[in-house]
């Protein structure tokens, strides 16, 4: 484990010291590459606050160990998150790699990616469920809480047998959508 | 193919016989197919039950992490104000003079007020065609006062159409009206229909105007990140926090 994980424990924490520490040391790194990238203040706000809460719903339930410097981190996951924005506001997908002027070992650089990738997975996939029709959509969220499914059958007004089928007919849905995505496909 | 799902489902959560569980297994280590499938529904399984468990804490961290931003962005300007007051006192004050002048004719602020435009499409079980277009013509025009009226004529007949309460709300809005925007788009925003994300930001808006500033944050803070108003519902936000 990196000594770094502290900054992922005050994000767990929603400890207000800890986070000013961490907007304080990583806040003028960030705003330098994205105002150096066609950004702007506000721009690296919104970024930044994205990023951290993203970090902070991949680290939720305790398991995640950070291995490489928080920066790195963050710093990729930002530099990820704008590539996407400027994508969307050009219209078309950016050829210019975002220079964030930064420089980390290789293995640390590695690492990096390899959490922001997984960070994406799990953003692209609570995306998608969204994208769902409705009753999927409840009842999957429904069925992912901690109610017991024949609660959960007695309280969206189904027979149990009926909500499971239903469940696994919408699960198979969605993993044929995530799937599709180009985040899963490996078209990004 | 329905029974395949279903077994993947049962599998992963413990329930299949052991008869069953041991044939599925046996199946999994011949299957490179059915071994992928299981393994991304673990992953869309246990992504979402993290996300949604952890989703109850992200308003609160929002809130700490924009009083972070905020004192940061803050001490940023000190330190740019101590530059500008040792070097360019002169050129700033002017400068600030010329700001304060842009501002307060609106060229800079964001137009959190900036209403959608109404389609003039029907929807089913809505009022007749000439009516529809009369009150998307007015609307669009900013005829706020009139499209007002002739949205409360059609839902005196029909309170039920969600589309025309939540254009009425926006109407009201336009029309600077904002105890009744928030009237008209309460209901909206704590309702099912697909108008609900955005009447919550528009309501959060009329909060604001009303001085109603927790309620305000309150309403801007449930518009989530896939919805069309988040990032100006993030910006509220940080002006509500100033």
């Amino acid at each position: 484990m990196h000594p770094d994980q502290r900054f992922i424990s005050y994000l767990q924490q929603n400890d207000h010291k800890g986070i000013r520490e961490l907007y304080r040391l990583f806040a003028p790194k960030i705003e330098r590459m994205i105002v150096h990238n066609s950004g702007d203040a506000a721009d690296a706000a919104d970024i930044m606050q994205e990023a951290l809460i993203d970090i902070f719903r991949l680290s939720a339930d305790g398991r995640f160990t950070l291995t490489c410097p928080f920066e790195a981190f963050l710093v990729m996951v930002c530099k990820r998150k704008w590539l996407n924005a400027l994508r969307k506001r050009s219209g078309s997908p950016v050829t210019k790699s975002t220079d964030d002027g930064f420089t980390y070992e290789k293995q640390d650089t590695d690492e990096a990616i390899r959490y922001a990738q997984q960070l994406e997975r799990e953003d692209t996939i609570m995306q998608v469920l969204e994208t769902m029709g409705e009753k999927c959509r409840q009842i999957i969220r429904a069925c992912m809480g901690k109610v017991h499914q024949e609660q959960v059958a007695e309280q969206l007004g189904l027979t149990y047998a009926y909500l499971r089928k239903k469940k696994s007919e919408c699960m198979a849905q969605l993993g044929a959508l995530v799937k599709a995505h180009p985040v899963f496909n490996g078209e990004m | 193919m329905e029974n395949y799902f279903a077994a993947i489902q049962d599998y992963l959560e413990g329930v299949l016989p052991d008869e069953d569980r041991q044939q599925f297994e046996a199946e999994l280590g011949r299957n490179p197919e059915l071994r992928a499938e299981t393994a991304l529904q673990a992953e869309l399984g246990a992504v979402m039950k993290k996300h949604l468990a952890a989703e109850e804490q992200v308003p609160a961290l929002r809130q700490s992490l924009q009083a972070a931003s905020r004192d940061y962005a803050s001490g940023r300007t000190d330190e740019k104000g101590r530059v500008l007051i040792r070097w360019l006192l002169p050129a700033a004050s002017i400068a600030a003079a010329l700001l304060i002048l842009v501002y307060q004719v609106g060229w800079f602020s964001t137009d959190f007020e900036q209403l959608p435009v109404l389609s003039e499409s029907v929807s089913r079980g809505g009022p007749d065609n000439n009516q529809n277009e009369e009150i998307a013509k007015a609307f669009n025009a900013g005829a706020y006062a009139r499209s007002a009226e002739l949205l409360e004529a059609a839902l005196a007949s029909d309170t039920g159409i969600v589309r025309y309460t939540y254009y009425l709300g926006l109407s009201h809005l336009g029309n600077q009206d904002y105890v009744r925007a928030v009237a008209a788009l309460k209901p909206v925003a704590d309702g099912p229909s697909v108008f609900a994300a955005d009447a919550r930001y528009f309501l959060a808006v009329a909060l604001w105007r009303l001085d109603r500033v927790d309620e305000a944050r309150e309403a801007a803070s449930r518009v989530t990140e896939s919805d069309t108003y988040h990032k100006k519902s993030q910006r509220l936000l940080r002006r509500l926090e100033k």
